[in-house]
């Protein structure tokens, strides 16, 4: 049974939106998103590697015995990264510099093992890829308003573009404080909307 | 009598410690490690505990990665292999502390629960041995890191985490007893606070000596 | 015992096919990665190495560095250096530049061949100067020019590196100058910086000044033993 794709697209986007819902893939959230550019390039690495290795692992699932599981995991999540790592160099150096170490740290983003270990070791190779897809879809919806937030305010620019001609933006949030805060106040204000509709 | 100075060899070794737990702290500077920071920061006992896990298991890695690639994947021209490597040596490491913890202070291992195996994929070991091979931002020479300067590297950023996640600890118990808005319990307020000590943080940015 | 063997079994399959694919890929992409950097040094090096008919290139191994240099001639005759420095810390990460001087030691171009600096402020030292908002990009058709040279690059011309270049805070930034503004800058051996990054201004401008010192000397002391 093939799940059907609009609806594991609003799972992955709004309902379990991997970074503001699940609370995985924090580090490279905010380590990359200071700018819209590097937050794009970032998700769509990330979709990649998690397709993939939901796709390898849906299929080899019944020859991994249960105490190497993990490790076989790591192995082919790892395998698929550095893939990543080298055809970003060979043809998107300059994505490549600014993403710096964040592109190898893929591997440890909690949100490919955690997909790998909870869903595409259960499903059909089909259903994961379309897991694994939503959910890399959620994780670059998630970077893009982190990023759009930072690079806005904290730069006055969107994609390197100059929003307001003259104005000085507020630098700390491209900076490192700005990370945490712009994601303190994005969760905040989902939390507000989800305790209003409660409500009603 | 040799040309020997105490203060110039022990430089470098003071410039990394400061600059890996104060200057570049992995948490709030780097953005390394932040899964355990929110996951494990909400008491001081278990975040403590955590931490000495963290600087165990950093320094171990450093110990087994570093040499293999200085000494094997370099002259192999199989860089490209490291990713992989690491990952793996860093998940048997942390197998290995699991199972002497289980053994030896069965408290703690059961504290720490499953955060424990979740080091693994802790973004900061992974990071801490990258970081390692590559060139030393914190003395002049530009250079690679040696292995003592890397093992010393391992334990301070070690150190530097468990910093940030005692102080986060220290600060997320008092806001128990806060009265916190509803939208911003929990993980937001937290973030919050991370936010306003990444600020302080940011004053150390620049410094060199 | 049978598990342990089909375990090790296992991951051990898993892990070879994991090394032949990385390493297919890796022969794959290696040569445009290659092709990639020395193109990326080709256009730096004809953007700042004075014109010649003829280049000589080499390195200089120092105690603290490798300063690879390219000397031009033209009928023999030395018209320029360039140097390319891999050891510039800035804010958070290295900054590889390659910088041109004429014959007479001063600055003919600088080039930024590789920086991860913190986007909209150190990042800005390869920032190309342009009106260029989002809305005239969207709604007029505006475009950047991507081939212009960086206004901060472009301050460093014509200074002269052996002696201390210092920055000046109080006129703003470069491109916001008029003409006369940046004669007298170019004069008194001063570049503006960029705003909100004076950390990785300085890492240039400090690397500049060290990196030459003792460069040039060196240098032609080593083509004099040819």
């Amino acid at each position: 049974m093939i799940s059907n794709i609009p609806k594991e697209l609003k799972r992955g986007v709004i309902t379990e939106n991997p970074i503001f819902v699940l609370a995985l893939g924090l580090c490279p959230a905010l380590g990359v998103s200071s700018s819209v550019v590097n937050g794009l390039g970032m998700g769509l690495a990330t979709t990649f590697v998690l397709i993939a290795s939901n796709l390898i692992i849906a299929m080899i699932k019944k020859a991994i015995p249960a105490q190497v599981r993990i490790p076989s995991f790591i192995i082919v999540i790892a395998t698929f990264v550095t893939i990543v790592q080298m055809v970003m160099k060979a043809y998107l150096p300059g994505l490549n510099d600014q993403l710096g170490i964040f592109i190898p740290l893929i591997v440890v983003n909690c949100l490919i093992l955690g997909r790998a270990e909870a869903y595409a070791s259960q499903h059909s190779p089909i259903n994961s890829v379309i897991d694994g897809f939503a959910m890399g879809i959620g994780f670059t919806a998630g970077l893009l308003i982190l990023s759009t937030i930072r690079e806005v305010l904290g730069a006055n620019q969107f994609l390197g573009l100059t929003l307001i001609p003259g104005v000085e933006p507020i630098s700390i949030f491209t900076l490192a404080p700005g990370g945490f805060l712009t994601i303190g106040f994005v969760i905040a204000g989902l939390n507000y909307l989800k305790i209003k509709k409660e409500r009603t | 009598m040799a040309d020997f100075s105490l203060g110039e060899t022990l430089l470098p070794f003071l410039q990394i410690s400061v600059g890996a737990i104060f200057i570049q702290n992995f948490v709030l500077t780097r953005f390394l490690g932040l899964c355990p920071f929110m996951g494990v920061s909400k008491k001081l006992s278990t975040a403590s505990g955590m931490g000495m896990a963290v600087i165990f298991v950093m320094t171990l890695a450093t110990l087994f990665t570093w040499p293999i690639y200085t000494f094997i994947l370099v002259p192999q021209d199989s860089t490209f292999l490291k990713t992989i490597l690491f990952i793996l040596i860093i998940a048997s490491i942390v197998q290995l502390v699991e199972m002497i913890l289980k053994k030896h202070s069965p408290i703690l291992y059961e504290s720490l629960g499953v955060f424990l195996p979740l080091i693994t994929t802790n973004c900061a070991i992974l990071g801490v041995t990258i970081l390692n091979i590559e060139s030393n931002p914190f003395t002049d020479s530009g250079e690679a890191f040696t292995f003592i300067e890397a093992i010393v590297n391992g334990i301070m950023s070690g150190v530097g985490f468990t910093l940030a996640l005692v102080l986060m600890a220290g600060i997320r118990e008092r806001l128990e007893l806060a009265d916190i808005p509803k939208p911003f319990r929990g993980l937001p307020i937290a973030f919050i606070t991370a936010g306003l000590m990444s600020i302080a943080f940011l004053g150390f940015s620049g410094m060199s000596f | 015992m049978k598990n342990t063997v089909t375990l090790t079994l296992t991951l051990t399959i898993i892990a070879a096919i994991s090394a032949v694919s990385v390493s297919y890929v890796n022969q794959i992409t290696a040569e445009p990665i290659r092709q990639q950097q020395i193109q990326r040094e080709q256009s730096a090096l004809a953007a700042v190495l004075p014109a010649g008919d003829s280049t000589y290139t080499d390195t200089l191994r120092r105690p603290a560095d490798t300063l690879p240099f390219w000397v031009s001639y033209e009928q023999g005759i030395i018209q320029g250096y360039a140097l390319k420095a891999t050891t510039a810390k800035g804010y958070s990460s290295t900054i590889d530049y390659l910088i041109g001087l004429d014959a007479a030691g001063n600055i003919h171009g600088l080039s930024i061949l590789s920086q991860g600096e913190t986007p909209g402020l150190g990042a800005r030292i390869t920032e190309i100067a342009s009106d260029i908002t989002l809305w005239g990009r969207i709604f007029k058709g505006h475009t950047v020019d991507t081939g212009a040279e960086p206004w901060f690059c472009r301050q460093f011309s014509g200074l002269q590196p052996e002696q201390a270049i210092s920055i000046n805070k109080t006129i703003g930034e470069w491109p916001d100058l008029d003409s006369a503004g940046k004669v007298a800058l170019q004069r008194s051996n001063e570049i503006t910086a960029v705003s909100g990054a004076t950390i990785t201004t300085r890492t240039v401008k400090k690397s500049i000044e060290t990196d030459i010192a003792d460069a040039l000397g060196a240098i032609e002391r080593k083509i004099d033993d040819k």
